[in-house]
């Protein structure tokens, strides 16, 4: 039983976190930038795509 | 996208279907600027393009020939360059800047922009790779349309600006701002967010109380039963606190709005429910129904917010003709400035593609100028000195030339035509064409609040403790989830498909427009045309048939001029396998053509015979005896005949107006089987507005598709306007849609896609309605308890989506079909309909 009071608080700090970078983000006006931000290169630019 | 995959049929760019009788387009292109894009993407190594995109590409708009304006460019780099430091701290790009993955060091000055058409990702990407590969930086918000170029010294901005329009993206002074982005300013995003994090727990704390979690359960249960609580209470608050102003407005105005009975069912439900709560009962309220419900409201919300902001996002802002900026000669010095601050009397500098915004007196010898932006017409004039050269002119020449001004800003006949024309905004009524949607929202919610009085009425005398459950249960059964979710819901898959057909809508109401409409009113050039000319056939045949003395003569001189018969004549000769000569002596005679002495003889390429047939006949002769003629003719979009036919037999009149002399309008008629009766020419912008009142009625059914700013008034008058240029300026920012690509498919799948809307928001409405006498019938007999109303809701919800998203998803590669005819039609109308198709 104490755990899973435990692992309702850590899981709800988790949900207080998201919702407060969500806010940081609705803030910056970047929140819908997951475009942009899946551009992280995770490989080099060089590779020749599908033509 | 693996190209190998896709049939023949489609366009290995952008996938979508070829139009039947393409000319002048490289085989497996739709048009020639997916075909140029395509090219360049694979020329420069970008073809990582395609992987990112996934399949999503829409049709590319082809690049002008001749360069745009960039005057206002010129300020905006000074100021840049101004703020860099003389010497100091070395700057260097993150590496987790896209355009940065390796640091650059170097000073680095920055302007902002507003860019056009970014659809994904793979835009981002792509503007990104070209700034880096030249060794500066661009960062896109692709969610306000904004960019941020961060380059060096030395950095050619103008060739940055230039590379991107070939690639089909236009940048722009940056006029997009928080002022202009009302979704920015819209609290919507951060309110859906929350009451989406809080509504996921409370529904894992109320599925503890299905499988059987009671207050035997230990202190388990009082935990789960006050998070519930608090967790619904900020949702009610945060989230319904926007139906409950909605709703007390609509009160203050005396209406009664959809969000009335939300409002209440959400009080109701939320103030029954405290009461259970109270009392440690949280398994029997209805907590967790009304935070889903409650959320998925502010989807369907945010949905409609976003979906047409985005389309409209897609574009330049609209800075009008105070936004162009013009280059001023004082003093031997050019300075660039805003129009609104020219005088009478300024000299001003036309780099070729600058656009003159006032009436001027050309100073030069010689210019070369054309006002295509304003009536479509791509033909350039030459004018001499001392000649008039009319405001909205841009110089098509190779040279700057210089100009007079004759008025300022206030002065200029353009300013006043534009100024004239009202944006076509959306107002906060309901217009008169959505009163069916008004009627049934009257009348849901004026029965919902007397079911809910009835209920009150029916349980105070037996029960009054179970009255208010009773009561609460039924507004929060009867919430129009139906309208609040499906309907948003489907508004954007039928903009998806449309965008990705390449129609974008940027007017929230023109879907439930569209279905009224009835009369299709065209411009000519540019709209039903591509604006550009292409060699009849018999001029191919009259080239393939020259000698290759002749071919290289003719070839020599062509290649040397910009007009636009030049340009289309070299191509024919370079395709034939003609052969440029170095230091060719080829001269212009201005209103004739060019002269080239090539081995003793004088060729001659133009019309120096006044007796042409058509004074688009290009003759080519040597020592005045002529070689061969090269008719061209104009550019029909590759499907105009055939949507048209379609669209006619349909039952929708088709008419053409166009500022051009009346011959070729009714030549062009001829040719796409128009009757001539619905083709006008010689059309002043007046005129072309009032027949567009004239054709209109006041039956509130026509739709215009134009491309100049001669359109703008009957662009005012038109029940529904649309432009397929979208590389100009005011007429983007005025149209209800715009269209990508060459053909002209996507307006026929609007209208059928519109339609279609119709009848499934219809057929949810009929669902719901089903649904909700059900509901309300297990209400009224007290059948009705929290566990049943938290299935049945998510169920009914869940159905309505599920049917709307099959209905309107395209199947592979089908077109929606334009079911005008059974549409009811007053007796009035039925006459009016006929087929008026010739051929």
């Amino acid at each position: 039983m104490d755990v899973v009071i435990l692992q309702l608080f850590v899981s709800l700090l988790l949900v207080a976190g998201s919702v407060v970078m969500l806010a940081y983000s609705v803030k910056q006006a970047d929140h819908e930038h997951a475009d942009r931000l899946s551009l992280m290169p995770m490989e080099s630019d060089d590779k020749k795509g599908t033509p | 996208m693996d190209p190998a995959r896709l049939p023949d049929d489609r366009c290995r760019h952008c996938a979508s279907a070829i139009p039947a009788g393409l000319v002048d387009v490289a085989p497996g292109f739709c048009c020639r600027g997916c075909a140029a894009v395509h090219a360049l993407l694979v020329a420069e190594g970008l073809t990582r393009f395609y992987d990112l995109a996934g399949g999503d590409v829409a049709p590319a708009p082809e690049a002008a020939a001749s360069a745009g304006a960039h005057a206002w460019l010129d300020p905006l780099v000074a100021a840049a360059l101004a703020k860099l430091p003389a010497d100091g701290e070395r700057e260097a790009v993150p590496s987790s800047e896209p355009g940065g993955s390796e640091p650059v060091r170097g000073f680095r000055a920055t302007i902002d922009l507003d860019v056009q058409g970014i659809h994904c990702a793979a835009c981002v990407w792509l503007l990104a790779e070209l700034a880096k590969r030249r060794g500066a930086a661009f960062t896109v918000n692709s969610a306000l349309g904004t960019a941020q170029l961060r380059f060096p010294r030395g950095f050619d901005v103008a060739a940055f600006v230039v590379e991107a329009e070939r690639f089909g993206y236009r940048l722009g002074a940056p006029h997009k701002s928080d002022e202009h982005t009302p979704v920015r300013k819209s609290s919507l995003p951060l309110r859906l967010g929350i009451c989406v994090a809080l509504t996921m727990n409370i529904m894992l704390f109320a599925v503890s109380f299905y499988v059987g979690l009671t207050p035997a359960g230990g202190p388990l249960f009082g935990i789960f039963s006050r998070l519930t609580f608090i967790f619904s209470t900020a949702v009610v608050v945060i989230g319904g606190s926007v139906f409950f102003a909605s709703a007390w407005r609509a009160l203050r105005r005396r209406v009664l709005h959809l969000d009335l009975p939300i409002a209440l069912g959400i009080l109701l439900g939320y103030g029954s429910s405290l009461v259970a709560s109270r009392f440690g009962r949280a398994d029997v309220t209805y907590l967790d129904t009304l935070s889903v419900f409650v959320t998925l409201m502010l989807v369907g919300r945010w949905l409609e917010e976003r979906v047409v902001e985005r389309n409209r996002r897609f574009l330049l802002e609209d800075g009008g003709l105070e936004g162009v900026t013009v280059r001023r000669l004082v003093d031997g010095r050019v300075e660039s400035i805003p129009a609104p601050r020219l005088a009478a009397g300024d000299v001003l500098l036309l780099a070729p593609g600058d656009l003159l915004p006032v009436d001027g007196e050309l100073v030069d010898a010689e210019a070369t100028v054309s006002r295509d932006w304003i009536t479509g017409e791509a033909e350039p004039s030459t004018l001499t000195a001392g000649a008039t050269v009319e405001a909205g002119s841009c110089n098509r020449g190779r040279r700057a030339i210089r100009v007079r001004a004759k008025t300022a800003l206030e002065g200029s006949p353009l300013h006043r035509l534009i100024r004239g024309v009202a944006a076509r905004a959306e107002g906060d009524a309901l217009p008169a064409h959505l009163k069916y949607v008004d009627r049934f929202a009257r009348v849901y919610v004026a029965s919902v609040l007397a079911l809910g009085a009835l209920a009150l009425a029916i349980w105070i005398p037996l029960d009054h403790q179970r009255a208010l459950e009773v009561a609460a249960a039924l507004l929060v059964i009867t919430c129009p989830c139906a309208i609040g979710i499906a309907a948003p819901l489907a508004h954007e898959l039928v903009l998806a498909r449309l965008r990705r057909g390449g129609l974008f809508v940027t007017r929230g109401d023109l879907l439930a427009r569209l279905t009224r409409v009835r009369t299709l009113i065209f411009d000519k050039t540019g709209t039903l045309t591509l604006g550009r000319l292409r060699l009849a056939d018999e001029a191919r045949h009259a080239v393939a048939a020259l000698d290759p003395e002749a071919r290289d003569a003719a070839y020599d001189m062509a290649a040397r001029s910009s007009h636009p018969v030049s340009v289309v004549l070299s191509e024919a000769l370079a395709a034939a396998g003609a052969r440029l000569s170095d230091g060719a002596d080829v001269h212009e005679v201005p209103g004739c053509g060019l002269e080239l002495r090539r081995g003793g003889h004088l060729y001659r390429l133009g019309r120096f015979d006044r007796h042409a047939a058509d004074d688009r006949d290009s003759i080519l002769s040597v020592d005045g005896t002529e070689l061969a003629r090269f008719a061209v003719i104009e550019q029909l979009r590759p499907d105009a005949k055939a949507e048209l036919a379609r669209l006619a037999a349909a039952g929708l009149e088709i008419h053409l107006l166009s500022g051009d002399a009346p011959a070729r309008v009714q030549a062009i008629a001829a040719q796409l089987g128009l009757p001539a009766d619905r083709a006008r020419g010689g059309l002043s912008p007046d005129e072309k507005a009032a027949a567009v009142v004239a054709l209109d009625g006041g039956r509130e059914n026509t739709l215009y598709l134009g491309d100049g700013v001669n359109d703008a008034l009957a662009f005012e008058r038109a029940f529904c306007a649309g432009t397929p240029a979208i590389d100009r300026p005011i007429i983007p920012g005025k149209a209800d849609f715009f269209l990508v690509g060459e053909g002209l498919a996507p307006l026929t799948e609007g209208l059928a896609l519109a339609r279609l809307l119709q009848r499934v928001l219809k057929r949810n409405l009929m669902i719901a309605i089903a649904y909700n006498t059900i509901g309300v019938g297990l209400c009224l007999a007290g059948l009705m308890t929290p566990v049943i109303a938290a299935v049945a809701m998510p169920v009914s919800s869940l159905s309505i989506i599920g049917l709307t998203v099959s209905s309107l998803t395209a199947r592979r590669h089908a077109r929606a079909r334009l079911g005008i005819s059974n549409d009811p039609l007053t007796a009035a109308d039925a006459a009016q309909r006929k087929l008026v198709w010739t051929s």
